[in-house]
């Protein structure tokens, strides 16, 4: 895996300086706006799109059926791709949590609002939606996933804000006094992550690579 | 370690849509070079594919350095004795030589990687140069540096040189013939440029429309396959079971036969000449010819 894994970070060198251009973009626009919460949500969404963006990379040169020669299977490949989600979600949550709290000491960061509620859900909301498009990137390419993962996402939101508007969502969770209540995003990401590692594995059984 | 055949496939058979892979069966001795050359279609990367275990199958049985390719072993080690070349270069573009290296000793155990800095010195590729940035004729030249650099003991590569210019080529070839000096080594060379396969190969396999044609000694072929340019009336005369394929045009008809020495034991040349003076010859028959022949005659008369 660490060979795997080492291709991985080669790939990422490459798309670095897009990243930190698209973070300068985006401190330059919380600064003059004075308003960070909304970079949880980018640099999240960029940490959890990170591993389609090295499977497209993957794609271009067919290199999972050339890892398919190699001493890999396939279910080494995948997990691959796994961890590299994992550890690049939690890489951009870190970051999400450092600027925000950079902000939050600075004068900068006067009317800043964060919560770890609102962090753990939004994680949970990319988590989910990526849960369910990577299965789709192993089996259809990238492509395809893309579209699943926006797709969920929007669907994940309309659910949300249609519980918001209709069901009375914001008053019970303001209302809602035992606290840590972000455990249960936390328990859903880890579990559709997992699902969804045995679902890639499982659909991925007769493909042709 | 020695196994008698590096590959043995049985009955293999893949179902596409409009296209069949059917009943292929061969062995590829250990030691040896075969070459398996068919027109665009007609098979060869389905089945190379099917020998890596990359496609599942509809009936048939591989075995590869004697384990069953379609049964998901838990140690897939073994692998490190095959090394693969596709008709592209797989590795991620934006790589350099040195990521690849750095990359694939901590995939193979035995991963040699002064071996690998020594081909990628004579084939003068930068360690430092992206992927993206080098010739076709490199990456190429790269992946088979790759291939060569962790103890393979098997090579299969698929259109490895095609679209490859005469020079690049030819290098290459020189480095599997190195390869080969090792009688414990295989390869499996799939290729249409049947010239290749000519200069290289023990061994020729021809697939046309997924079926396997034949599988002859490379010699064998070449010294009983040949074209016989005469006229029409007196192409009439050779033996069905002879022919391989004809081509007839208005002034002369050519007829590649599949033993020169058997139509001259049928007494055809002599009832030519009698019938219509000297007029009959018999020319070498190029792999390239056995090639385009079947292809016109459709495979139907062998």
């Amino acid at each position: 895996m660490k060979g795997l894994l080492l291709k991985e970070l080669y790939i990422l060198k490459g798309f670095g300086k897009q990243y930190l251009l698209i973070l300068a973009f985006l401190l330059i626009w919380a600064i003059s706006t004075k308003s960070f919460s909304f970079i949880i949500i980018y640099v999240a969404l960029i940490g959890s799109q990170i591993a389609m963006s090295t499977m497209a990379a993957d794609e271009a040169v067919s290199f999972s059926r050339y890892a398919l020669t190699m001493p890999i299977d396939r279910k080494m490949l995948i997990k691959t791709k796994y961890m590299l989600f994992l550890g690049t979600i939690l890489g951009g949550t870190v970051v999400s949590v450092v600027l925000n709290l950079l902000f939050f000491m600075t004068s900068f960061g006067a009317d800043n609002y964060f919560s770890w509620e609102g962090l753990a859900a939004v994680v949970c909301v990319f988590v989910v939606g990526n849960s369910i498009s990577m299965p789709v990137m192993f089996k259809a390419g990238v492509e395809k996933a893309r579209y699943v993962t926006i797709f969920t996402m929007l669907l994940m939101s309309g659910v949300f804000v249609a519980g918001i508007k209709l069901g009375g969502l914001e008053s019970k969770l303001e209302n809602y006094s035992g606290g840590g209540w972000y455990l249960l995003p936390i328990v859903v990401a880890v579990l559709s992550i997992v699902l969804s590692y045995f679902a890639a594995v499982k659909i991925t059984k007769n493909k042709e690579w | 370690m020695g196994a008698e055949n590096a590959i043995t496939v049985e009955n293999l058979t893949k179902v596409y849509d409009g296209f069949v892979l059917k009943d292929v069966s061969f062995k590829v001795p250990t030691g040896s070079i075969v070459g398996f050359i068919g027109e665009n279609g007609a098979g060869k990367s389905t089945t190379i594919k099917a020998i890596l275990g990359l496609i599942p199958v509809d009936k048939g049985q591989v075995e590869v350095l004697g384990h069953n390719i379609f049964i998901e072993e838990k140690d897939v080690t073994w692998r490190e004795q095959i090394g693969v070349v596709f008709d592209e270069c797989n590795f991620p573009l934006g790589l350099k030589g040195k990521d690849v290296q750095n990359m694939l000793k901590n995939i193979y155990r035995t991963w040699d990687a002064k071996k690998f800095l020594d081909y990628m010195d004579r084939f003068e590729i930068s360690m430092n140069k992206k992927i993206k940035d080098l010739s076709k004729g490199m990456k190429m030249k790269l992946s088979i540096a790759a291939a060569l650099s962790h103890g393979s003991r098997l090579l299969i590569l698929d259109e490895a040189t095609s679209g490859l210019d005469p020079v690049v080529r030819s290098e290459i070839l020189d480095i599997f013939r190195e390869f080969i000096e090792d009688e414990q080594h295989t390869i499996f060379l799939s290729s249409h440029i049947t010239s290749d396969i000519e200069k290289i190969a023990d061994y020729v396999m021809l697939i046309h429309k997924g079926r396997l044609l034949f599988t002859e000694d490379k010699d064998e072929l070449l010294y009983n396959y040949g074209i016989i340019r005469c006229s029409k009336k007196q192409a009439e005369r050779i033996p069905e079971n002879l022919i391989v394929g004809k081509e007839v045009r208005e002034y002369e008809t050519s007829v590649l036969i599949r033993n020169k020495s058997r139509l001259e034991e049928s007494g055809f040349f002599r009832e030519a000449q009698r019938q219509e003076g000297n007029t009959c010859v018999v020319d070498r028959a190029a792999i390239e010819d056995m090639l385009l022949y079947i292809v016109k005659s459709n495979g139907q008369k062998r």
